[in-house]
């Protein structure tokens, strides 16, 4: 059994890096990532579970950081966006617009490639089911929709 | 615009690959050494005497080093008028208002204190409209307002709720009435919301050994801020410094004093510590100000030839408990109040009204997009009145060049061609087919329209400046006073020296950290005037820097100046293109070969300041408080369930007269946004208030704003006439895309529904409601 | 950032929870049950809730048991929404759970998070309800397997120390005849205002609501009235409607009279969907 009954040393896999770190049971994974971490990627929204802005993946499965408590995630495998780079989704929403003040933008990123690796060939239903998940202000979701598709090329021809 | 080398290129954002790799370091990411952290304590009442406050147990809680409250800073601050305490100062004024603010090790420890203040109140009757407000007896929020220190463009009313009121009185109201043939009367309201940036306010604050103020800040307007505090705080203003990193949005929410004053007054308490202050999302939405409420009073006539002809116009801003940008959105309101119309006959009585609500502040649109929402909608009840297609309508009665604006002054050549844009939104949403289509027996599509305009509002003498340094290499540093706040701004800049230098825009390099101490002077970044106005200064400061290139070269290529012209990483003989000299060799000064060295560094130095701009007259609202005019046509085509009154936005279109396109990319995705943004107020947005003012609906599962899969299709097209004065006849774009919306949506769903929907936000439930009592 | 500080604890079998349990609540800790966590975490942010202790279950191996067994579905209480909407074992189960906040947090919320929160929606639940299905408990006191609908009212009634760690339902159920409708006030990703989960069985149909009022419930009362064929369908829904165990709610969301309206229309569209009568 796992037990941790004040601050504790736990141990993290972080984009692939065994990561240890002392944190606080009631420490949300948001908060341990950001603060004990340095990955300032998954940015607090919202801090309840509506914005999306602090998704990362764990096991391959978006999550919301700020839902999740870093001592329930040890033996996982956790992805930020510090752990994405020169995916077609990234190229993708510099080519189509999918951001303005940036600030939504790791979650969708994480939450669209998370998608495109589970669905490449997602259709506009599941595109919206998923991505209803996160909250943008700047683009009006245009750009993120194009980006979406134009990565689904992007996929089909690696 | 064939001739340019970058400009109406879609060059890619300079902070591309920042945004897309989670780098993008914003305020909150920043954690200085020594950092303590402060939270707040918030008011659970709106109206309410302060008793007491019992910070004793809070103080002895792990790791709490102060406790302030409204007793430590009796002082009123204020961006037009002084009326708003750091802290709450013997009473409360709002839900939500801080009352104390903890500063303790960490922000975990700070947060745990906050239960531990007990704070008694004493409830005081509560104003919770501004019609409330306005009523003989109505119990008064800021009885010491003749106290209070305000600008003199603004006329707070004494022994009222009223803190700013300004008129228009333009032709002969009586007159234009008499010739009215059709008349309307309506009244239309909104409530106060939120601009729900997605990254909450933030600031960090430190005071140097030295006495030197260095805050860090999520602000839109960073030479505001240190203006502010040094005015306030008796501070010499060399002093403050205040940096600004890209910010998470902004949307009119972070210009102004935002969380930055109390900060420092924070970082001061505890001996210049460095003190971060960040909001939660519940404080960003209702302590911190938001988006302005609206009651307003139409009186709409025309000819039964269709030519308006006389309006009457009351708009009731609700404020909320602070003045803030709200006595200046009032204003911007009277400005514009008639909407991109030739009206001969106009009276305007515009007022800023204290209410027991969250504050307002300044929201993309400025005023325009509550006007718009009232005028829009009373346009289409005349035309509806009168009988005439609510297009034709518009088109016959669109401003053009040569009509006079509210405050009298004409509209130039600058005006651009709204009727084109009308005629291109009336394509693009295919007004000919038919503006209500039954669909099946409870499935309606239907169609509305909205225009919009807008002028900046802002001081006479708002600027801005761009400083060019160079590097060995020839490429450039672009620094401006600027920030990025999601706009792209750094980049339209880029692409204007690249032009000017007729280099690859990735050999300018934009300081993107904005500070006052290092930035030439700025007004804001606000107003969708920055690349406008910087625009200008980066020509200026190009024009500085060539003029120099040329001075130097010409000293080892024996001409004159004159001779010389400067591009594409060289400067060389205008009519002999061979004979020069590279960049390279002069941007450091020029150095012979023997090693004599000449003239030195090139600095370019670039500056604007808005031009012919006055006050406006305070009986008749006549001057020239406009600097430039954006005018465009906007439409929304919904779909309805007539049975629960739910509804699909299908279509957003918007022709919009732009100007010269810089990025033709980045000007569409502005548009667009500010499409979405509208669309969103109007359909979802609003605070909800139980009975005793509080907000019910304060945070993002309740306040609900546009999702993916949500939005519309959008059409957006661009008119080019150029503006004179603009860079290269560029005009502002930023906050336009949301103006017209409300209006437009509210005329298609009453138009689907033959009833007019007067109020937002346009709920199912609303129109269900309508929709009922028509059956009645 | 949660502001007070608990404990965690993760047990791998029921014996471990048991004990955890009693030890921590003989020390005065108010140990709660922990599942997603999504609604418990975003409560403590807000301290609306408080607690010293938490007991993670997802660590036991029967919460996450997804598969049939003797003619029975068995879902586990430690499943995320997601992993019973893509197992797709109970069609009607899948679509009611899939509404329910958003993609992302369905990754993380639980079964066993969702009908046994504070929160007052509890969707899960209701196909259950209509399902006739059963529900594993363990606590203290030891293991029970009873039927839904004698321990759920309005919530599900658990003693001291419970916790669930199954449902079940009858595997015959999935190829009955079901009805959903759910509405929200306008964002498709919202709490619902009206939700009605409707399953026919043996001629009769059987009917459970969330959202319409303060909390969830199965009424057979109203079912008595909706399955009178004596009466007109106009009838049938009205008597139903006015059966209501709880009175329609009024909130933030909607008024009563919307959700009157809008659970009317429903009804009618449920006549229509598993009767064929057009009202």
């Amino acid at each position: 059994m796992i037990a941790y009954k004040d601050y504790a040393s736990i141990e993290l896999l972080v984009n692939g890096e065994k990561r240890k770190v002392f944190a606080r049971p009631a420490d949300t994974l948001l908060r341990v990532l950001r603060e004990k971490l340095g990955l300032t990627g998954a940015k607090p929204g919202c801090e309840n579970g509506d914005c999306g802005a602090c998704t990362v993946l764990i096991d391959g499965k978006p999550i919301k950081s700020c839902l999740t408590l870093a001592v329930e995630v040890g033996n996982k495998e956790i992805t930020t966006i510090e752990g994405l780079s020169n995916t077609e989704i990234q190229e993708a929403f510099i080519e189509e617009g999918g951001f303005q003040c940036g600030y939504c933008t790791s979650g969708f990123l994480l939450n669209s490639y998370a998608l495109l690796e589970t669905h490449p060939d997602a259709d506009d239903k599941t595109i919206k089911e998923w991505l209803e998940s996160n909250l943008c202000r700047c683009t009006g979701y245009e750009g993120i929709e194009k980006s979406i598709k134009a990565a689904q090329e992007k996929i089909k021809n690696r | 615009m064939n001739d340019y080398n970058v400009i109406g290129v879609s060059t890619t954002r300079l902070d591309a690959k920042e945004k897309t790799t989670g780098k993008q370091i914003y305020i909150n990411d920043n954690n200085p050494p020594g950092l303590l952290h402060a939270a707040l304590k918030t008011s659970t009442h709106s109206h309410a005497l302060i008793k007491s406050i019992d910070i004793s147990l809070a103080k002895k809680s792990s790791g709490v080093q102060a406790i302030l409250t409204g007793e430590d800073f009796p002082v009123t601050l204020g961006l037009y008028m002084g009326d708003k305490p750091p802290l709450a100062y013997k009473k409360v004024r709002y839900y939500g208002e801080p009352v104390a603010a903890i500063i303790a090790n960490s922000e975990q420890e700070a947060k745990a204190a906050l239960s531990l203040i007990k704070v008694e109140y004493e409830e005081l009757p509560i104003i919770s409209s501004v019609r409330n407000a306005l009523k003989e007896d109505a119990p008064l929020i800021h009885p010491d307002m003749s106290k209070y220190k305000h600008i003199d463009a603004i006329h707070p009313e004494i022994g009222k709720n009223i803190a700013n009121r300004t008129k228009i009185r333009k032709g002969n109201i009586k007159e234009g009435f008499e010739k009215a043939d059709v008349i309307i009367e309506a009244s239309f309201s909104f409530p106060p919301s939120d601009h729900v940036a997605m990254e909450t306010r933030a600031t960090i604050t430190k005071i140097n050994p030295r006495g030197d103020i260095v805050i860090k800040s999520a602000t839109q307007a960073p030479f505001i801020v240190k203006s502010l505090l040094g005015y306030n705080f008796d501070i010499p203003i060399g002093k403050i410094n205040v940096e600004s990193s890209p910010i998470g949005g902004g949307f009119g929410g972070k210009a102004g004093l935002q969380l930055e004053a109390l900060v420092y007054l924070l970082s001061r308490a505890v001996g210049g510590r460095p003190v971060k202050l960040v909001n939660t999302r519940e404080q960003d939405l209702i302590s911190s100000p938001g988006h302005i409420g609206m009651e307003a009073d139409v009186r709409l006539g025309c000819t039964k030839e269709g030519n308006l002809v006389a309006a009457e116009l009351t708009y009731l801003f609700d404020c909320g408990a602070y003045a803030d940008y709200a006595v200046n959105i009032s204003r911007a309101a009277a400005i514009s109040s008639t909407g991109p119309y030739r009206i001969p006959n106009v009276s305007c009585d515009s007022l800023c009204v204290y209410t027991n609500h969250p504050f307002a502040t300044a929201f993309r649109g400025f005023g325009h997009i509550e006007l718009a929402f009232a005028i829009e909608r009373s346009i289409d009840l005349l035309s509806e009145k009168l009988g005439m297609d609510s297009m034709e309508f518009r088109l016959k009665n669109a401003i053009v060049e040569g009509d006079t604006a509210p405050t009298l002054n004409v509209m130039d050549a600058n005006t651009g061609d709204l009727p084109e844009c009308i005629r291109r939104v009336g394509t693009m949403i295919n007004w000919e087919e038919g503006s209500k289509i039954e669909v099946s027996p409870n499935k309606v599509r239907a169609k509305g329209m909205g225009l919009l305009w807008k002028s900046p509002a802002m001081p006479t003498n708002t600027d801005a400046g761009v400083i060019l340094t160079f590097n060995e290499d020839a490429s450039i540093n672009l620094q401006t006073g600027i920030v990025e706040i999601g706009q792209g701004t750094f980049t339209a800049l880029a692409q204007i020296v690249a032009e000017k230098f007729k280099i690859p825009v990735d050999k300018v390099h934009v300081v993107e950290d904005t500070n006052t101490k290092t930035a030439p002077h700025d007004w804001a970044t606000a107003a969708s005037r920055s690349l406008m106005m910087a625009g200008r200064a980066a020509i200026e400061a190009s024009d500085d820097a060539i003029a120099q290139l040329k001075r130097t070269a010409s000293i080892p290529l024996h001409c004159s100046p004159e001779d010389l012209e400067v591009g594409y990483g060289r400067i060389f003989l205008k009519d002999e293109p061979k004979i020069g000299i590279d960049m390279e060799k002069v941007v450091m000064g020029y150095v012979y070969p023997n090693g004599n060295a000449i003239e030195g560094q090139v600095i370019g130095r670039g500056r604007y300041i808005s031009r012919r701009l006055s006050g406006i007259n305070p009986e008749t609202g006549e001057g020239q408080p406009e600097l430039e005019w954006t005018l465009g046509a906007q439409a929304i085509e919904v779909e309805v369930d007539l049975s629960d009154g739910s509804y699909n936005v299908l279509q957003a279109v918007c022709c919009m007269d732009v100007g010269t396109l810089i990025n033709p990319k980045l000007a569409h995705e502005q548009i667009v946004g500010g499409l979405a943004m509208g669309l969103s107020f109007a359909r979802n947005e609003g605070f909800l208030f139980n009975n005793r003012e509080q907000v019910i609906n304060d945070d993002l599962r309740s306040y609900k704003i546009l999702r993916y899969g949500e939005h519309p299709k959008y059409q957006v097209e661009f008119l080019n006439t150029p503006q004179g004065d603009g860079p290269f006849g560029a005009r502002g774009l930023g906050e336009q895309g949301v103006i017209g919306m409300p209006g437009a949506l509210s005329n298609a769903l009453s138009r689907a529904i033959g009833k007019p929907l007067n109020a937002l936000p346009l709920t199912p439930e609303s129109i269900w409601k309508t929709i009922k009592e028509e059956d009645k | 950032m949660i502001p007070f500080d608990f404990q965690y604890y993760r047990p791998t079998t029921i014996q471990e929870v048991i004990n955890t349990f009693n030890d921590l609540d003989s020390q005065g800790l108010s140990p709660i049950y922990y599942g997603g966590g999504t609604e418990i975490i975003t409560m403590a942010r807000k301290e609306s809730l408080s607690t010293k202790a938490v007991i993670d279950i997802k660590a036991l191996p029967e919460t996450k048991v997804l598969e049939e067994v003797k003619g029975e579905l068995v879902f586990g209480a430690g499943l995320s929404l997601s992993e019973i909407i893509e197992s797709n074992l109970f069609t009607l189960f899948s679509k009611v759970l899939r509404p329910i906040a958003d993609h992302t947090v369905r990754n993380k919320l639980t079964l066993g998070g969702n009908i046994c929160g504070r929160l007052p929606y509890r969707e899960a639940i209701l196909p259950l309800l209509v399902a006739d299905g059963k529900v594993v408990l363990v606590g203290p006191e030891g293991r029970r397997e009873v039927d839904i609908n004698t321990v759920f009212d309005k919530r599900l009634l658990l003693k001291k120390g419970e916790f669930l760690l199954q449902v079940k339902v009858n595997k015959s159920v999935i190829s009955s005849p079901y009805f959903n409708r759910r509405k929200e006030k306008q964002t498709l990703v919202d709490y619902p205002i009206t939700n009605i989960v409707a399953l026919k069985e043996g001629g009769k149909i059987k009917m459970a609501f969330s959202g319409v009022a303060p909390l969830p419930f199965r009424s057979i009362e109203m079912e008595s009235f909706i399955n009178n064929k004596e009466l007109s369908s106009e009838e049938r829904i009205t008597k139903a409607i006015e059966l209501m165990p709880l009175p329609f709610k009024k909130d933030h969301l909607a008024s009563d009279d919307y959700r009157r309206a809008l659970l009317e229309k429903s009804m009618k569209e449920m006549l229509a969907n598993l009767e064929g009568v057009i009202v």
